[in-house]
């Protein structure tokens, strides 16, 4: 069983690659980070993945079903995105945008049902803000803000889980309980999770497997212990790094 | 929530309590002083006078076609801030209604069969529109102020545009269509058609609500929880497009009036399109009605065009909203 499979994906963006022939299979359980320098596509690839935007080539499936042959509500079902930064200054209620990420489980004719209503609320107290229910998406702080994005994330309860760069503007005890929370549930769960952290430590720490982004079009993939090497790091980033070992732990840090 | 509810019903009770009102006081208002007497022996043995005539043909037709108006460009209003994710955006101010009208004019002027006029309108509305979306959309953000500029610009093109047809028509026309170009009702039925294309759009709305409210979130946002942007978008801008035509046709690009009307329900009721949108047409059609029977009065026995009316209130409110609120929507 695969949740998430790419194969041969061919990726552009004004002229550069992204991925060139990328081949990838996450299973249920797994959780991978995507690493690279600044600019070099991995949010279009997140986009990609969650069919936003059409790759050059390639395929890419859904629990063994061909992401563009689903129909958009079912797709909606299967995979749930975190963007990088809020779409617009569009201002709604904490729960009005949660409940809105249970679009592709409500029917139009019936609307949401008390178990959509509960899922919500239970969402929002996962992410600990249940407090800011009827608060002003657009009145919260950049950290409360992104944790109402991620109680909508679980409210749209899709097998595959894409995040870019979800600790964003989060306090440091929320990027280490939230990560740790949450991902364990989404393991445990049978969920595959793709994220885009801008942290190295973080993503060392908290994915099982790293897909690192070169550049060129090539990629390297693997356990995140296999791959997670000085060289590999340091050739990744263009900088050369360090490890530190502490205690079970490695941390890569700057020379 | 169940308060919400209870709310909601009532703003709705109480709106269609205050159309119903005006709709009765612009019968029984205006130049010939209604006479009781004459009314109930109409009701009693059918007897027509003159005051019963004058309800009944010119008061009467010119309520309903205010109201089915009024409601047509406030729900054009809503479809049009949705498309375009900005809450200043109305048919008129951003030129809609003028390419409508240029449109209507043009087939007018060629001496093309009068069936032909709607479906220029309509054309016209619509072209508005795309042309707006193409022009404006280079700097890939909605909530832009270039959207007003590039949709005010476009305003007064077909203004000139309208102007040069008009310089060419026959001194005996211009009156009347200068008339109808400021907006003007007529004591005339609305038609089948456009009350049909209201109440299709009603229905349309009503279906497709959540969707709307999806849709305001953001586009990238919409797809991904399994909407289909595009084909959503194509039926908004049908909606508001007909809506355009149908107004225009009827009575000339009468302005604002979906600009302040769905602004003023948003602050009452929220951005639910579910209850926004037949609160905006019940509110609508009783701010044009009132604003007609104001049109009828104030200077009687001459009559101003309603439009002229509708922007002494619209362009305070616009220039407010401009200052107040900035470029967002408020939930």
């Amino acid at each position: 069983m695969i949740r998430l499979e790419v194969q041969c994906l061919n990726l552009q963006i004004g002229g550069q690659k992204i991925c060139d022939n990328l081949t990838l299979k996450v299973k249920p359980g797994e959780v991978w980070s995507v690493l690279g320098r600044n600019g070099v596509g991995k949010t279009t690839l997140l986009h990609t993945l969650a069919g936003l935007r059409d790759p050059l080539g390639g395929q890419i499936k859904l629990d063994g079903l061909a992401l563009n042959s689903l129909a958009t509500k079912a797709r909606g079902q299967k995979v749930s995105i975190l963007f990088q930064q809020a779409q617009a200054p569009i201002s709604t209620r904490a729960y009005d945008f949660v409940m809105s990420a249970r679009h592709p489980w409500i029917s139009r004719w019936a609307g949401p049902t008390r178990d959509d209503q509960d899922i919500v609320v239970e969402s929002l107290s996962q992410m600990g803000v249940e407090a800011l229910m009827h608060r002003d998406v657009d009145s919260l702080s950049g950290g409360e803000r992104r944790r109402v994005e991620l109680a909508a994330t679980v409210a749209q309860n899709a097998q595959t889980i894409l995040l870019d760069e979800p600790v964003n503007h989060l306090d440091l005890h929320y990027q280490i309980n939230l990560l740790q929370g949450a991902l364990k549930k989404w393991r445990a769960e049978g969920r595959a999770v793709v994220m885009v952290m801008h942290d190295l430590n973080l993503a060392i720490r908290f994915s099982d497997h790293l897909l690192c982004l070169c550049g060129d079009g090539s990629t390297l993939q693997g356990e995140t212990s296999v791959v997670a090497t000085t060289e590999n790091l340091s050739t990744l980033l263009r900088y050369p790094l360090q490890e530190l070992t502490l205690g079970d732990r490695s941390f890569f840090i700057p020379t | 929530m169940k308060s919400s509810h209870r709310f909601h019903r009532l703003t709705i009770a109480v709106l269609l309590v205050f159309s119903i009102a005006a709709l009765a006081l612009s019968l029984l208002v205006g130049s010939v002083a209604i006479v009781w007497n004459d009314l109930i022996s109409f009701f009693r043995s059918g007897t027509v006078s003159m005051t019963t005539m004058v309800v009944l043909e010119l008061r009467l037709p010119r309520a309903f076609s205010a109201f089915v108006v009024g409601s047509s460009l406030a729900v054009a209003g809503v479809m049009m801030q949705v498309l375009l994710r900005n809450p200043l955006a109305d048919p008129y101010v951003l030129g809609v209604s003028g390419g409508s009208a240029a449109f209507a004019l043009i087939v007018m002027l060629l001496g093309l069969p009068f069936s032909v006029v709607p479906i220029a309108a309509t054309i016209g509305a619509g072209f508005s529109i795309m042309l707006l979306i193409l022009l404006a959309r280079a700097s890939g953000d909605w909530g832009s102020s270039r959207l007003l500029l590039t949709g005010i610009v476009l305003a007064s093109g077909w203004g000139a545009l309208i102007g040069f047809f008009l310089s060419l028509g026959e001194a005996n026309q211009i009156q009347g269509m200068l008339f109808w170009l400021m907006g003007d009702l007529r004591p005339e039925w609305p038609g089948f058609i456009r009350v049909l294309v209201l109440l299709a759009v009603l229905i349309a709305g009503f279906i497709v609500a959540r969707d709307l409210d999806l849709l305001l979130e953001g586009d990238l946002r919409a797809r991904s929880l399994g909407l289909n942007t595009s084909a959503l978008r194509l039926i908004i801008l049908l909606a508001a497009s007909l809506l355009t035509a149908a107004s225009v046709t009827l009575a000339g690009p009468v302005g604002f009036i979906g600009l302040v009307v769905p602004h003023m329900m948003r602050l009452i009721i929220g951005s639910r399109h579910r209850l926004l949108i037949p609160v905006s047409a019940l509110a609508g059609g009783t701010l044009l009605v009132i604003a007609e029977m104001i049109a009828r009065t104030v200077i009687a026995p001459q009559q101003l065009p309603v439009g002229v009316i509708t922007s002494f209130i619209g362009v305070p409110v616009f220039l407010y909203l401009l200052r107040r609120r900035g470029l967002s929507i408020p939930s």
